[in-house]
């Protein structure tokens, strides 16, 4: 279990090894703070969707599991993205009743959130997983974790190096989404090294 | 003129992915080999232009409360669609492309479209918007893939080129932060081009 | 026309309208394409099952022979029974339930040129993810040897663990012999390169994923021991009794019920 949080955090990093969540990595990363709520919200939606989607792979989706010869696999995607995007409308409405103060710092990631590949992209490599890596809710959630702190991890440390960037003399055309693209290659290359531990 | 200027300017001026930065997430991993980039670029492009389309044809009978839902639906169905026939007729390339195929709902540039296109115009500008923003899309992932198996495995389509002239692959081209790289460099390199574009 | 569309009756009318629709639509896509999808993953099992016996042109269908492990004896499956037949298969395409089997194990059996060949499936676990595959052997001079292996991966590292599912890899497999004198298991991939009849260079940076092969054929292979046992001893009476092996390579089958 430990194995598995380490490696959706670190080696297959939802930003760095599959590219999931860029658009608003890119467009958010611009200072610090922000970065932060982000991805508090990510890391947040993607533990509760992460089992709630393995609940639902396990026992409507998989084959045989509502009725036997029934195989409802085709319909995965459709409701995959219908929790996640109930769930963030539940949350936001949620957090607006119940803590405006909290609301106004995440209130407007959240409707981002609904279409964040990374959110999605959990819940379908779990449902890959299963059978091997992910074998019950526990494990869902430990992966939903991970893969959630992974992906704020990266766009922190991204926001932290595009504020100190914006004083070095960038080339003019790769300002920006440019040299953004490639600091994210490069510290991608650096995650590298995470490959191959075991615990 | 308004079409065809509809239809060229997501081609290179105002190009989804390098311009918007939209819709990069599902899909650069799959441009390690020319061939389920291309597919990919297919799917999305025919996902984009028919998302579009119903959503045009349904934009006047849309409840406003749950427009975001109701695309999603739309959106999810198109790509289920598109994934059904790929593991039925196309199945090696299936393989390869995984999960990715779903992810196309959750690519930005769909969704983007889809509000800030298809819902207020008419629908065949709307398809050819969508079609148009489909091509620009596939246009990036083609020639990031085009470098990554050129230089990464010295082949193009899986035939030899490089191979041939003693080249030795180079396997860091297939990690994923190669593509992460080309892309910074061909932003660039547009950017260089159009001045306007450029960040002050 | 004055129909109130932000009304609720108007949103739910519209959303169980809506559903009936995409349901409906998706559901007859799937069930039409269903067939085609499905023999899809069937036609690339039998194809791996073929490249493994280095028979990639022939016809699975009309050559192979289909089996069952049952206690260390082979019982042949009825290619004429559907449901026997797809036993089989659902079998080897779920690598969880094929991994934990140990008993009543798929097994093909593909006869050229007077030699036998079985090919036994193979799961296991590389650095990220399962690694699988078939492998082909047959006794040469009274020693299990491999003919032929393929593998595939779910998400090895491209370049170096995935290379694993490269032809130049799964060559180098050919000829080697599974026990060495002692009657250890003996094919591994070697970090440092092949020393001997049994070893196979491993792959450079790809030590974690050989590791995965090493322990996928062994435990894999391991499960067929007590068949294959006999099975090489059934070969070699029947090599040593009469000068003439091939014709007399049909005794196999009966000799090894005597065991």
């Amino acid at each position: 279990m430990l194995n598995l949080f380490i490696n959706s955090m670190l080696i297959e990093n939802m930003v760095f090894a599959f590219f999931f969540g860029m658009c608003s990595y890119i467009a958010v990363s611009k200072s610090v703070k922000t970065a932060l709520g982000l991805g508090a919200a990510v890391t947040f939606v993607m533990v509760m969707t992460v089992p709630l989607n393995y609940l639902l792979n396990q026992y409507v989706l998989a084959p045989n599991a509502l009725a036997e010869g029934v195989d409802l696999g085709f319909l995965s995607f459709i409701l995959f993205i219908a929790v996640i995007a109930a769930f963030v409308q539940l949350v936001e409405m949620i957090v607006e009743k119940f803590s405006p103060s909290l609301y106004n710092q995440l209130g407007i990631f959240l409707p981002l959130i609904a279409v964040n590949c990374a959110i999605m992209g959990g819940s379908l490599f779990m449902q890959q997983m299963v059978g091997t890596e992910i074998n019950n809710v526990g494990d869902s959630i430990v992966y939903g974790l991970g893969s959630g702190i992974g992906w704020w991890l990266a766009i922190v440390m991204m926001a932290a190096i595009r504020e100190k960037i914006e004083y070095s003399h960038v080339p003019a055309a790769l300002k920006g989404p440019g040299i953004a693209f490639i600091i994210t290659g490069l510290m991608g290359i650096a995650f590298m090294i995470f490959s191959g531990i075991q615990l | 003129m308004k079409l065809s200027k509809n239809f060229t300017n997501p081609l290179a001026a105002n190009n989804p992915v390098i311009v918007q930065i939209l819709g990069i997430c599902s899909a650069l991993a799959v441009t390690v080999k020319l061939e389920p980039a291309c597919v990919m670029g297919l799917s999305v492009i025919f996902v984009t232009a028919f998302s579009n389309l119903v959503m045009s044809l349904l934009r006047n009978g849309v409840p406003s409360r749950i427009r975001i839902i109701v695309q999603l639906v739309v959106i999810a169905t198109l790509v289920i669609v598109v994934d059904q026939f790929l593991r039925a007729y196309m199945y090696d390339v299936s393989k390869q492309l995984s999960v990715y195929v779903g992810l196309i709902i959750t690519n930005c540039i769909v969704m983007g479209r889809v509000e800030a296109f298809a819902l207020g115009n008419k629908p065949w500008d709307a398809f050819v918007d969508g079609v148009a923003n489909g091509i620009g899309y596939a246009l990036i992932l083609i020639i990031v893939a085009f470098f990554r198996e050129l230089f990464g495995s010295g082949t193009l389509f899986g035939f030899d080129v490089l191979a041939r002239f003693g080249y030795v692959n180079n396997s860091l081209m297939l990690f994923p932060p190669m593509a992460l790289i080309i892309v910074g460099v061909i932003i660039w390199i547009h950017r260089s081009i159009n001045k306007d574009l450029q960040e002050k | 026309m004055a129909i109130n569309k932000n009304s609720n009756v108007y949103i739910i009318t519209y959303t169980v309208v809506m559903v009936v629709i995409v349901g409906a639509l998706l559901a007859t896509l799937a069930t039409w394409l269903k067939p085609k999808q499905d023999a899809n993953v069937l036609n690339e099992q039998k194809v791996s099952i073929m490249k493994a016996f280095g028979e990639a042109d022939a016809s699975f269908d009309e050559v192979v022979t289909m089996g069952r492990i049952v206690e260390g004896e082979f019982v042949e499956v009825d290619k004429s029974d559907a449901a026997a037949v797809q036993g089989v298969f659902d079998l080897l395409g779920n690598r969880k339930a094929l991994g934990e089997a140990t008993d009543n194990l798929p097994i093909f059996k593909f006869e050229k040129d007077g030699v036998e060949k079985y090919v036994l499936p193979l799961v296991g676990k590389g650095l990220w993810g399962d690694i699988w595959g078939y492998v082909s052997l047959y006794v040469a001079d009274a020693k299990l040897t491999i003919s032929g292996i393929v593998m595939d991966h779910a998400g090895e590292t491209p370049g170096l663990g995935a290379e694993i599912a490269t032809p130049h890899v799964q060559g180098a497999f050919a000829g080697k012999v599974l026990f060495n004198e002692a009657g250890e298991f003996a094919v591994r991939m070697q970090k440092g390169g092949a020393q001997n009849e049994h070893q196979v260079d491993a792959i450079t940076g790809g030590t974690k994923t050989c590791d995965g092969v090493n322990a996928m054929l062994e435990s894999s292979i391991g499960k067929y021991e007590s068949f294959l046992n006999t099975l090489t001893e059934a070969v070699a009476e029947a090599t040593t009794a009469v000068e003439q092996p091939v014709e007399e390579n049909n005794n196999v089958e009966p000799e090894n019920k005597e065991e």
